[in-house]
């Protein structure tokens, strides 16, 4: 498995400068601010000349920016974001404490849309150019466009205010998941069903289904153990993509549903300014998103055997 | 004066462009996608004879008011028609989508045509910024943005714009790559057109088509994009109408007055859907295999 | 005497597409002896390739339909059968390969897993049984190796060993005719005798018929027993090997084997058939081939020949030969 082995290598090695980039792009966020951060952060505060010099020696700005840039990413690099303006705390401990509940929420969000998404994609391509395959596409398209703060207020609207059903706000017990992760992930249905179903399409029109046919296979069995499982691979590099992607989005359903993620963490240390925080928030987000590229391209490797036996 | 060969090439490129036309036509939901588009642009450009009322007109006495016939879609917590403040709102919606989009592609198809066209170590660079800001989610990095230099709705627009030009810069880059190997080029090179009347006259007319559709296609995302930035309170500022904003007005009330966050949200959902059916509709009449 | 193993009449495959309806085939007749190998020539889109899967019944079915004709197999019509019918047959009694075979095995699965995915197909067995007749499968193609072999992926052979392993796979369930629709045309010259020799090896040992279709006359002349021409959806001439070679009777296959360069004739000049290929959606009234004949007469425009046995096994389709 060596071919395997020098792929993840080559991947990983690719990832590194990306990695670099990236924090070079999260650290100069707090120094795009015009006029002096310190008493912008400081500026709902009366703030005392002892305080702007305490918060700018605790946010290390005295030092010349390399330094600080250094600074930054070597604390980064080990977890450490720095202390949070307004907690006073520590801002990855406050980070890491919710991360647990931004993933789950996101792993329910992902699970729901692979559910609904993927036999919508199939079904469609099966069924290419039947009233199935146009409707599908018309209700994947329709998700695509869905705002999704809309359809969180929607779904509390009549889920929970209305019905009663489902509580609205807080992490009380998996009822209390069900609305999050629903206005996460349904909206995402829309992507998935029409990538699954432009794979399906290109992978259907190769020559090996012909021969699939030509052996005598049942039809079903054409379909699942030699289309789908060709489609599957790309879209498997998608899913991995999406669940970064997803975590961003979680900022706005944790706050409309209180959900005590690291999506919410954000949404209020942007309202205070609180530069640590948003910064580790970002830089978390970013790790993941390279992460999961990188374990979507190593799954990749191994449902492709192309791939793995180079 | 045009000589006969580039005569041929612009007929050429005449009735090409009447088939992709004609394609468009056929295509039933792009055509409803349009519709929707242009209803939309329409509510736009003629919202103050569309709508009843000024949109920042305050009636305490009739405040949560449901649907009635003075005021269409009911009132919010000061009196204001919803309706008029939705129909005033299409014009923000405009506005944040084609300047998003203009500055994206902007930024964008330059990059791309750098990239593109000088290749080696500029296209190195290029490529590499492109994907790392790219591997950000443009909603979080947005908000980073928007954290440092404050609220505000043309923030938002410049937050949005600056960190999603990535597939431009692709397709852009793309296109002239297989454009500079072509013959008229490498004719146009050897008898000394500088690279700026090369890149102007050849490379630039090709690359436009599947940049529109592009722009087609983005305009949503930037659209739902920046109300989500509004919804939460880092866009337009009140008393501005943006729809993102105007659900959040109604968040609170949401259980007594569920009209004042529904059908804003109802606007910006059949807006998206109309582009967005467009948008399919012209990917596929021009290039559909163009994997956007 | 041998008998008949497959006998198509009056075959009509036609397409409905955007454009207008595509009348592939229109009236097909062909039959095909126990343990002969009969080759099927003609240029691109004169309906080989369709003649092939109509006798599948693997025509993609939203633009494509069978509309007319019968296809006896062993005195069956197979375009009877039903669906799962028609499967079982397929891969056991009627077998067929295909042109590119970089494309057309499946890149995720091994070698083994699809030769014996045929095999498990058509026959009760278990995963040790079903493993020693892959293993006898890729033997029988002459696979080196066919152990190790039969756990490497398809992109792990070379061109000729990937049609080996196709030839293996859908010979594994010793089929009563094989149908090879251009099987060595993406194969290097040297590849393609070698898999040329191992099929009628194969055909030996089998005892089965072979339908070849090709557009290469050369191959035709090396494997066939006996040989159609096929022209715009029809089968125009059909003869054993000697006789269409040494004299062609229609027009089109006189074109035909005038245009390729022989090194035992001395020629002053090759043939060019004037013209192109017609549309198949508005063909030419009449016989199909008419626009382009020198021969061509008054009847041919209006009516279309029918075919004819000019001599002992040779048949012709064309009205220089006697008037319907």
């Amino acid at each position: 498995m060596t071919g395997m082995r020098r792929y993840v290598l080559t991947r990983i090695a690719a990832a590194i400068p990306v990695v670099l980039g990236a924090t070079v792009i999260v650290f100069s966020i707090m120094h795009l601010t015009p006029g002096d951060p310190v008493r912008l952060i400081l500026g709902f505060e009366r703030a005392s000349p002892e305080r702007i010099a305490e918060v700018r020696a605790q946010l290390g700005l005295d030092q010349p920016i390399y330094v600080q840039y250094v600074r930054w990413l070597s604390g980064a690099l080990r977890g450490d974001f720095g202390i949070s303006i307004a907690a006073k705390r520590s801002a990855s401990q406050l980070i890491f404490e919710r991360l647990p509940y931004t993933l789950e929420l996101t792993a329910t969000a992902m699970l729901i849309s692979i559910l609904l998404g993927i036999p919508l994609g199939v079904i469609s391509a099966v069924k290419q150019y039947t009233v199935v395959d146009h409707v599908s596409m018309a209700v994947a398209l329709f998700w695509l466009s869905m705002p999704v703060f809309w359809l969180g207020l929607m779904l509390m609207l009549l889920f929970g205010l209305r019905l009663g059903w489902l509580p609205i706000s807080g992490s009380s017990g998996i009822k209390s998941l069900i609305m999050p992760a629903l206005t996460l992930g349904l909206p995402e249905i829309g992507m998935l069903a029409r990538l699954m179903r432009s794979e399906m399409l290109e992978v259907l029109r190769e020559d090996y289904i012909m021969t699939a046919r030509a052996k005598g296979l049942r039809e079903l069995i054409v379909m699942y153990k030699h289309a789908l499982r060709n489609a599957i691979i790309s879209v498997m590099v998608y899913l991995f993509l999406q669940i970064p992607w997803l975590v961003g989005g979680a900022v706005v359903v944790e706050t409309v549903f209180a959900w005590p993620g690291m999506g919410r963490l954000m949404y209020k240390a942007i309202l205070t300014k609180d530069f640590p925080i948003v910064q580790g928030v970002i830089f978390v987000i970013a790790i993941l998103t390279v992460l999961f590229n990188l374990l979507g391209d190593i799954f990749t490797g191994f449902l492709d055997p192309r791939i793995r036996y180079e | 004066m045009l000589s006969e060969g580039e005569k041929r090439i612009r007929f050429k490129r005449s009735s090409q462009l009447r088939m992709e036309l004609l394609r468009l036509r056929r295509h039933r939901p792009a055509m409803i996608g349009l519709g929707i588009t242009l209803l939309v642009l329409l509510v736009a450009i003629f919202a103050p004879v569309i709508a009843p009322h000024p949109y920042d007109e305050q009636n305490l006495q009739r405040m949560f008011e449901g649907p009635s016939r003075d005021y269409p879609l009911g009132t919010d917590a000061v009196g204001r028609c919803v309706f008029s403040r939705i129909v005033y709102g299409s014009r923000i919606a405009f506005l944040v989508g084609i300047v998003v989009v203009s500055i994206e592609a902007g930024i964008g198809i330059t990059l791309g045509l750098l990239a593109g066209y000088f290749g080696g170590k500029v296209d190195t660079l290029i490529s590499g910024i492109t994907d790392t800001v790219w591997a950000f989610p443009p909603l979080v990095l947005a908000l980073g943005i928007v954290t440092a230099i404050g609220p505000g709705l043309f923030n938002v627009v410049a937050a949005i714009a600056v960190v999603s030009w990535a597939p431009f810069t692709r397709i852009t880059r793309a296109k002239v790559q297989s454009v500079r190997e072509r013959e008229f080029v490498e004719a146009g090179r050897a008898i000394g057109e500088s690279d700026a009347s090369l890149i102007l006259r050849y490379i630039l007319p090709n690359i436009m088509a599947p940049n529109l559709v592009l722009a087609t296609l983005t305009f949503p995302s930037a659209l739902l994009t920046a109300s989500a930035m509004s919804f939460l309170g880092f866009g337009a500022q009140p008393p501005t109408p943006d729809w993102g904003a105007l659900l959040n007005e109604g968040r609170e009330y949401l259980r007594s007055a569920p009209w004042i966050s529904t059908f804003p949200g109802l606007a910006i959902l059949i807006t998206v859907l109309g582009f967005n059916f467009l948008g399919d509709g012209l990917r596929d009449a021009f290039d559909p295999r163009l994997k956007l | 005497m041998s008998e008949v193993l497959l006998s198509i009449r009056n075959l009509k495959t036609h397409f409905y597409t955007e454009e207008g309806i595509v009348e592939a085939l229109d009236g097909v007749n062909l039959d095909i002896m126990r343990g002969e190998t009969l080759g099927l020539v003609g240029e691109t889109g004169c309906g080989k390739s369709v003649t092939a899967l109509s006798i599948m019944r693997l025509i993609p079915s939203p633009p494509g339909k069978i509309v007319d004709g019968e296809i006896l197999f062993e005195g069956e019509n197979l375009l009877e059968k039903s669906p799962e019918e028609m499967r079982r047959i397929r891969g056991s009694k009627i077998s067929m390969i295909f042109q590119d075979p970089t494309t057309s095995l499946n890149p995720v699965y091994t070698i083994g897993d699809q030769v014996g995915e045929a095999i498990r197909l058509h026959h009760h067995t278990n995963k040790t049984l079903t493993w020693k007749r892959v293993v006898e499968a890729l033997r029988m193609v002459r696979i080196a190796d066919a152990e190790e072999r039969a756990t490497n992926y398809p992109h792990q052979f070379s061109g000729g060993m990937r049609q080996r392993a196709m030839i293996a796979m859908m010979l594994s369930c010793h089929p009563a005719l094989l149908i090879a629709d251009e099987p060595t045309t993406s194969l290097d010259v040297t590849i393609q005798a070698q898999v040329l020799m191992l099929m009628q090896e194969l055909q030996r040992e089998l005892g089965m018929s072979i339908l070849l279709i090709t557009h290469n006359l050369g191959v035709v002349a090396e494997t066939c027993d006996r040989v159609g021409v096929m022209y715009s959806g029809n089968v125009i001439e059909l003869a054993d090997v000697e006789t269409l070679f040494e004299a062609p009777l229609h027009p089109y296959t006189q074109g035909l084997l005038g245009s390729v360069p022989r090194p035992d004739r001395d020629l002053d000049s090759l043939t060019i058939i004037p013209g192109s290929v017609p549309s198949l959606i508005n063909p030419p009234p009449g016989c199909r081939f008419h626009p382009r004949c020198s021969h061509a007469m008054e009847i041919c425009h209006r009516e279309k020949p029918r075919e004819l046995m000019v001599d002992e096994g040779h048949m012709v389709a064309c009205h220089l030969f006697g008037s319907n």
